[in-house]
């Protein structure tokens, strides 16, 4: 008789060097979003994969109401699916490369972790097989997360408006929709990983080190942006038609290969008997689908052959720099120093006091190196891109043009997302264990301190926003106009800070995280009122502007600013520097809260 | 110059006894050894004397006032040189020094003098400006020395500050806080090693499961248990087993193989 296994006693399978290593490698991705190695995984691990399941399934079953009861013809149904699988399309592949763009420096083999790894028993190769057989299992997660039920609900509910579909036709659609996704997916994660191992082998590791948080950072704003810009992007595609620019778009050609692959399912069905109304709808978009159809094989060639090329080049470069396993180098010296000049300038003209100036570079060192703030404020820098584009898609741009709502109000939208991302950072703890330092080292200026870290996001985030405005508005607006907007705008700037700042009583980035509990709650009416906000100041803007008389909205700031300052300073403040024994709740750091 | 004094410290962590009714004294001019095992609670100690952990019960006292009175003022005096050196790892050496010198409010070109000071003393000149993340333990290790000493402190406390530091800085760092006492600075210097407590403090205190077993100086120890060196007294008051017989056991452990 064999003799039962004891329970809790793994398969050996399961005790493999590799299966262990890979499993270990998918705890570090989690780890990536923690501020504290006590914090439970597996909890994050359940509201990530219950909110990636909840949305999908609501995006698909939203998206695809209006098939049920819609008497669409085939034609209507060709055009109008075209919006929803380029959406489809666009959300699969730019979600799995911002997921991988967010796990940056998880994606390749850690040079601690060889450190560690490197000495024990276990061959190199395995160590490398088991990093990439992590990095396939969670693209795969996640694609297989974002397109499962929209390949089961868009299909389903589209082929309800069809009783004359043969039913083999909708395990077909099924499959073809999850296929495309998948697809997809697979290409926006394998990009992103193609991206960062080519720079690696092209630059080398030292070099990729300075270049990396730049690059991520670029990456993470221009995904993000393009997640946000996808609903109204993803409009009319068949009437834009897939000519010039459109046709290097890789959504494009992914949807060309779909609609190669399926397309047919709907244009094709046999007509049943229509109103005169139906029928001469159903001819127009019949023939408008019909002339973009040939168009559909050379954008497919297109996906097969980026598709090709993107895991040739991810896998070939991948494979190269793994070849050894990273050494624990240290970075090149002097890097920091060509900042010296900078430093004189703002130790004279920005932050005087030693304690500001603690605070100033204190902030702009955890800014930018730190990854978990550097990632929080890309994604407020993707989120204020968007809403800028939004607006600009609406509004006169040509030289000469009058100041506009649509046009001004994009300068406060840029920095006031920035500004709200900076505000949420500075209570994110840049090291809790280091923290004793400052503890040890505190006098209790968290005034000066504080005028320090605000001073540091006027120079990194605010003037940056503005510098990056300035030549469309000196496009748009001349030169004197548009230096006139980047002064109110700074001034309009430093009231906001003041007033994100107004109720915070905690030394920045040093105290544990607490995630507020009716945050979900609050984030709806506090987005209403900066958009709000944003608009009234573009509009007072706009009226300054016109007369040429910027007195009344100068003097509104100063009131507002001296009002916020007044109340600051009537808070009762204490430096609640918190070190040891911090209540459970702070472990995570619920970002998405 | 003034004492620093510690009451009756008592310190439990969910309910477990970690320090155990810790009195003790240190006066200017004087380096007291704290000695023990691990896990006897000299790092507790410590960081109670430090304020960064609030005793459970007892109070630790400075110039006669308990140091929760005013705990800025009191760290205006202290440095402490801690056993686990974290620090920001995103910061390089020098910015880590800068930070904290103009916490403690140091002037900026005494401050700078000082940094360039102790990183060139410390050989750390060449990777003042790398991250710290890419420096070892022992380099980690001066930063945090140099941050305790930047601004002067009358108080100094040392829990076990020769962890990863190079036989040279070892060396130099016994002469200094010699020195650092010849100049009126009160010492606690907490470590595991014997001969360097030996040498270098003129009285110990011996700690054993959160309990002070001994607190003498070390002629007086030597004397009181006829042992000829500190390591001969601390076998005495805290080494219950036999150490051969556990290596023995250790081994033996070590060669268990599969059947």
């Amino acid at each position: 008789m064999t003799p039962r296994r004891r329970s809790g006693q793994a398969t050996p399978w399961l005790r493999t060097p590799y299966v262990l290593l890979t499993k270990q490698f998918l705890r570090q991705f989690l780890e990536n979003d923690l501020i504290s190695p006590e914090a439970d995984r597996t909890q994050l691990l359940a509201v990530v994969g219950a909110l990636a399941i909840s949305l999908t399934l609501f995006i698909s079953m939203f998206m695809s109401a209006k098939f049920i009861g819609a008497f669409l013809t085939p034609g209507q149904a060709a055009v109008l699916t075209l919006d929803d699988k380029f959406f489809y399309l666009s959300l699969a592949m730019i979600a799995t490369a911002l997921m991988a763009a967010v796990q940056w420096d998880a994606l390749t083999i850690d040079p601690r972790d060889a450190g560690i790894l490197e000495p024990l028993p276990v061959s190199a190769g395995t160590i490398r097989r088991a990093k990439l057989t992590a990095v396939a299992v969670l693209g795969g997660a996640v694609a297989v997360g974002l397109n499962l039920f929209p390949s089961v609900v868009f299909p389903w509910l589209l082929s309800i408006s069809f009783p004359q579909m043969r039913i083999v036709a909708l395990p077909g659609l099924m499959s073809a929709h999850a296929v495309m996704t998948f697809a997809a997916a697979a290409f926006g994660y394998l990009a992103v990983i193609a991206i960062r191992e080519t720079l690696t082998m092209v630059l080398g590791r030292r070099g990729f080190a300075i270049a990396s948080p730049w690059v991520q950072g670029i990456l993470i704003v221009v995904l993000g942006s393009a997640l946000l810009m996808l609903p109204p992007s993803s409009r009319r595609i068949a009437q834009r038609g897939f000519d010039d620019w459109r046709a290097t778009s890789p959504p494009m050609w992914f949807l060309g290969a779909y609609e190669t692959l399926a397309g047919g399912v709907v244009a094709d069905l046999p007509r049943k008997e229509m109103t005169t109304r139906q029928a001469t709808n159903d001819a127009t978009m019949s023939e408008l689908y019909a002339r973009r159809r040939p168009q559909f094989p050379a954008l497919a060639s297109r996906a097969t052959l980026a598709f090709a090329m993107a895991l040739v080049i991810a896998w070939a470069a991948y494979l190269w720099n793994a070849r050894h396993l990273p050494a624990l180098t240290a970075p090149a010296a002097g890097g920091r120093r060509r900042w010296r000049a900078g430093e004189r300038f703002a130790n004279a003209l920005i932050v005087h006091d030693g304690t500001a100036r603690a605070g100033f570079y204190f902030t702009l060192a955890a800014m930018w190196r730190s990854k978990t703030h550097r990632v929080t404020l890309a994604g407020a820098a993707a989120a204020g891109f968007a809403m800028v584009l939004l607006a600009l898609s609406n509004a006169d741009v040509e030289p000469g043009a009058r100041p506009s709502l649509r046009l001004l109000v994009t300068q406060p939208l840029l920095y006031g997302a920035l500004l709200v991302g900076f505000r949420h950072i500075i209570r994110v703890p840049a090291e809790l264990r280091a923290n004793w330092g400052f503890q040890l080292a505190w006098r209790e200026r968290d005034r000066a301190f504080i005028t320090g870290v605000r001073r540091a996001a006027l120079v990194a985030l605010v003037l940056p926003a503005l510098a990056v405005l300035l030549p469309l508005f000196i496009y748009v607006l001349g030169t004197q106009s548009a230096l006139l907007h980047a002064a109110l705008g700074l001034a309009g700037a430093i009231v906001f800070l003041e007033l994100l700042l107004v109720t915070y009583e905690k030394v920045p980035f040093t105290c544990t995280y607490l995630p507020s509990e009716n945050m979900k709650a609050l984030v709806p009416i506090y987005a209403v009122a900066f958009l709000i906000g944003a608009a009234n100041f573009a509009r007072m803007q706009v009226q300054a502007m016109i007369s040429g008389d910027p007195t009344g909205i100068l003097i509104t700031l100063a009131v507002l600013f001296v009002g916020l300052r007044v109340a600051s300073l009537r808070r009762v403040r204490r430096p609640l520097v918190e070190f040891d024994e911090a209540p459970s709740t702070f472990q995570r750091l619920g970002l998405h809260t | 110059m003034a004492d620093l004094r510690a009451h009756h410290l008592t310190k439990h962590f969910n309910g477990v006894l970690v320090v155990k009714d810790v009195s003790l004294t240190i006066r200017p001019g004087e380096v007291v050894g704290y000695l023990g095992p691990n896990g006897s609670g000299k790092t507790t100690t410590a960081r109670m004397l430090a304020g960064l952990l609030d005793p459970s019960s007892g109070v630790v006292e400075y110039n006669g006032r308990n140091i929760h009175d005013d705990l800025i003022a009191f760290r205006r005096q202290l440095g402490y040189i801690p056993e686990e050196p974290s620090l920001y790892p995103f910061l390089s050496g020098r910015e880590y020094l800068q930070l904290i010198g103009r916490l403690r409010q140091l002037p900026e070109t005494l401050l700078d003098k000082k940094i360039d000071g102790f990183l060139d003393l410390f050989g750390l000149h060449l990777a003042a400006d790398q991250s710290i993340a890419s420096y070892s333990k022992g380099m980690r290790q001066k930063i945090v020395i140099s941050s305790a000493l930047l601004h002067d402190p009358a108080v100094v406390l040392f829990d076990e500050p020769e962890t990863g530091l190079d036989v040279t800085t070892t060396m130099m760092l016994r002469h200094f806080v010699r020195l650092l006492a010849s100049r009126g600075k009160a010492i606690l210097y907490s470590s595991h090693i014997l001969e360097v407590v030996e040498r270098v403090c003129d009285r110990v205190i011996v700690l054993h499961k959160g309990d002070v077993v001994a607190d003498d100086s070390i002629e007086r120890l030597r004397a009181l248990m006829s042992r000829t060196s500190l390591e001969g007294v601390f076998a005495e008051l805290v080494i219950r087993d036999d150490p051969e017989q556990m290596a023995r056991d250790l081994a033996d452990v070590s060669a268990l193989s599969f059947p």
